[in-house]
């Protein structure tokens, strides 16, 4: 460092500490500061006009969002909520037309963002709203199991964020089933349903979702589901979703099924057959359930007991009575290819 | 960096131009005639000017202080030196300039700070001369019988300190270092990719949002692949953009886009063999991609952002602090 240097460095010291009159004094004054700034960001949250609001989402996104004090994450949150449900009940919103083509998305960027820095359980509840963001977004969302479930369904049904919210729900099937975490049947027989439902869905971003929502669940008991969708993929000429499955989806599916062993693999099954029959009251359904039911318990039970040739006979029983009710219509054609796949695929483990 | 220049007084020219007039007309006779008494002369005087900032550049508030040193020939007339700093007359800015005097051999100031509105009319993409604040320096030391003047010094804004200097004006929550402005680019995106306003040859570009984009391309080029469609890559239209380019030229009312500190890229959707949706929600998987760690601009937000209200016209991509990715 020259001479000059030396007396340069001095000077700006000089100059830096000359605005307070110790460095603590400095450091107390500059976080009054703050404070003031952040009440003053907090009240003009909950009342300012939108596009004032859109600059202090901005400046509070900027901060370590686990600082912020418990008022402003509270003013956060609460217009999250707000803006997240106007968009999914297609509800006016005062002050859009005086915002510019980017400011909406980045003011809805920086709520969300700031809201999941928070980790309270009210702001993981409203970022439900908020799964199309980033991964981590869908998989804080999927840890709340039960209680998001309804949100995401109806996401679906309203065409808001609808691929992130079937893919949330996929994730929220992995986490129950990773961690032992709760998931109720109910739960677990609608992400069934919206799962199933959204391979044949006429809508490109369902179906698009529901390839990387298949290989979400991390359940091999999906894998018949998976294969299915490839092949009327293709028929379909959708060559993306198609080239999805079958590089991504199916190996990752046939590599969790080879992690399993045959029984806990014919037990994945028998819960999706359980999941399906929870909607069937009476009829044909509801007969074939039964009969299913029975026969997967005597399977799994011939398994456990090392007799394989009548696990064998019970498994191709059961691919035999499901093609009939699916046949006869009393089982839908992805029921019918969830519980026969199945079924076929512990048979190849014998 | 210190420049230094060297002035010799009017004085001495003088001097030397009547020695070589007395031996050319034969005035040496005038030796005869008694010796006037021996006056103080400044000889000479030697400016530096040092800031913080390479290349004699400088940002304010911060980075503002100029120090100033000068030598003088002989050096008993140190104390007698005044400084004059004024806004620099060749460009088009209005530099303001301290309001305290000067004096002595070693002093300094702070660069006062500019009035921000300025840049509101500053064209796109605008030369340097438009944008960068300068000053021009000078030294005098003065005695009864002689004034000596340094040549004059200029300190100028180098083109990456002056769009730092845009973070301060347009009161940005972050004041970048300077190098956040090195040159960044990656296999698959070029300089011009990444910096399309024009504005500065200088741009702010993460390693992240780099690594991301090429984490990105590469899951897309392999889906592509793998159906056996043609990938043309990514066709990034905005990316980079300065503050001023961001409020004034283009418009934006948001004042922390990432696009302004190197976190953000936005996609042409349309014009890839498919429609647009078909390519928004390729997009949007692969952003979601645990290797890309990106957050999205969900579908719903760009419609409603669009001119009518319905139109997916991009897809927008960011890298931005605390976005959530892993569990």
């Amino acid at each position: 460092m020259s001479k000059n240097s030396c007396k340069l460095l001095t000077l700006t010291l000089l100059a830096l500490t000359g605005a307070a009159c110790t460095p603590r004094a400095r450091a107390e004054a500059e976080a009054e500061a703050q404070a003031d700034s952040i009440a003053v960001w907090t009240e003009i949250l909950r009342s300012g006009t939108l596009v004032q609001r859109v600059e202090v989402a901005g400046k509070l996104a900027a901060e370590d969002p686990a600082t912020l004090p418990p008022a402003t994450q509270e003013a956060v949150v609460a217009e999250l909520v707000r803006v997240g449900e106007a968009l999914l009940y297609d509800r006016p919103i005062e002050g859009l037309d005086e915002l510019d083509s980017e400011s909406f998305g980045e003011y809805y960027l920086d709520l969300a963002v700031t809201a999941a820095g928070f980790g309270s359980p009210e702001a993981n509840r409203a970022l439900v709203l908020s799964v199309g963001v980033s991964r981590g977004m869908q998989r804080r969302v999927a840890r709340l199991g039960d209680e998001a479930i309804p949100m995401l369904t109806e996401m679906i049904a309203r065409d808001y964020q609808p691929a992130d919210a079937l893919e949330t729900l996929a994730l929220a099937w992995f986490w129950a089933d990773t961690t032992g975490a709760p998931l109720s049947d109910e739960s677990r027989r609608v992400i069934l349903g919206q799962l199933t439902s959204a391979t044949g869905s006429e809508r490109y971003s369902l179906r698009r979702a529901a390839a990387t929502a298949l290989e979400l669940t991390g359940d091999p008991a999906f894998l018949p589901l998976a294969e299915r969708f490839r092949t009327s993929a293709l028929e379909a000429g959708e060559r993306l979703i198609a080239a999805d499955l079958e590089a991504d989806a199916i190996p990752a599916l046939e590599a969790a099924a080879a992690a399993l062993a045959a029984e806990e693999l014919a037990a994945r099954s028998q819960r999706l057959l359980q999941l399906t029959c929870l909607d069937a009251a009476g009829g044909p359904k509801m007969d074939v359930c039964g009969w299913l039911g029975e026969q997967f318990d005597r399977a799994l039970e011939d398994l456990r007991a090392g007799r394989a040739a009548a696990a064998r006979e019970a498994f191709e029983a059961i691919v035999r009575r499901a093609a009939e009710a699916g046949a006869a219509g009393a089982l839908s054609e992805d029921e019918e290819a969830l519980i026969a796949g199945g079924a076929r695929k512990v048979l190849r483990r014998l | 960096m210190p420049r230094f220049y060297r002035f010799v007084s009017l004085k001495l020219w003088f001097l030397i131009g009547g020695l070589v007039a007395a031996a050319s007309y034969g005035c040496g006779s005038s030796s005869s005639e008694p010796a006037e008494p021996d006056v103080p002369t400044v000889d000479s005087i030697t400016v530096e000017v040092e800031t913080v900032g390479p290349g004699s550049s400088f940002t304010t508030p911060h980075e503002a202080l100029v120090g100033l040193a000068a030598e003088v020939a002989p050096p008993e007339f140190a104390g007698e030196i005044e400084w004059t700093v004024v806004d620099e007359p060749a460009d088009y800015v209005r530099t303001p300039v301290p309001q305290t005097a000067l004096e002595g051999a070693e002093t300094w100031f702070l660069v006062p700070r500019p009035n921000a509105t300025r840049w509101a009319s500053v064209p796109c993409p605008g030369a340097l001369s438009q944008k960068s604040l300068a000053l021009e320096i000078t030294a005098r030391a003065a005695t009864a019988a002689d004034t000596v003047v340094s040549e004059p010094e200029d300190v100028r804004q180098d083109e990456i300190d002056t769009v730092r200097q845009e973070y301060v004006d347009l009161g940005r929550r972050t004041f970048p270092g300077r190098d956040r402005f090195e040159p960044r680019s990656s296999p698959h995106f070029k300089p011009s990719e990444l910096n399309p306003t024009g504005d500065y040859n200088v741009y702010w570009a993460e390693q992240r949002m780099l690594d991301g984009l090429e984490a990105l391309r590469a899951i897309m080029a392999e889906r592509f692949q793998q159906a056996g469609l043609p990938f043309d890559g990514l066709i990034l239209t905005s990316v980079f953009r300065n503050p001023v380019h961001h409020s004034y030229h283009a418009g934006l009312s948001t004042t922390e886009s990432r696009h302004q500190y190197g976190l953000a890229a936005d996609m042409r959707i349309w014009g890839h063999g498919m429609t647009r949706e078909e390519y928004f929600y390729e997009l949007r998987d692969a952003a979601h991609d645990d290797a890309v760690g990106a957050c999205f601009e969900p579908e719903e937000l760009i419609r409603r952002g669009s001119s009518d209200g319905q139109t997916l016209t991009h897809a927008h991509v960011d890298w931005r602090e605390s976005c959530p990715t892993g569990w």
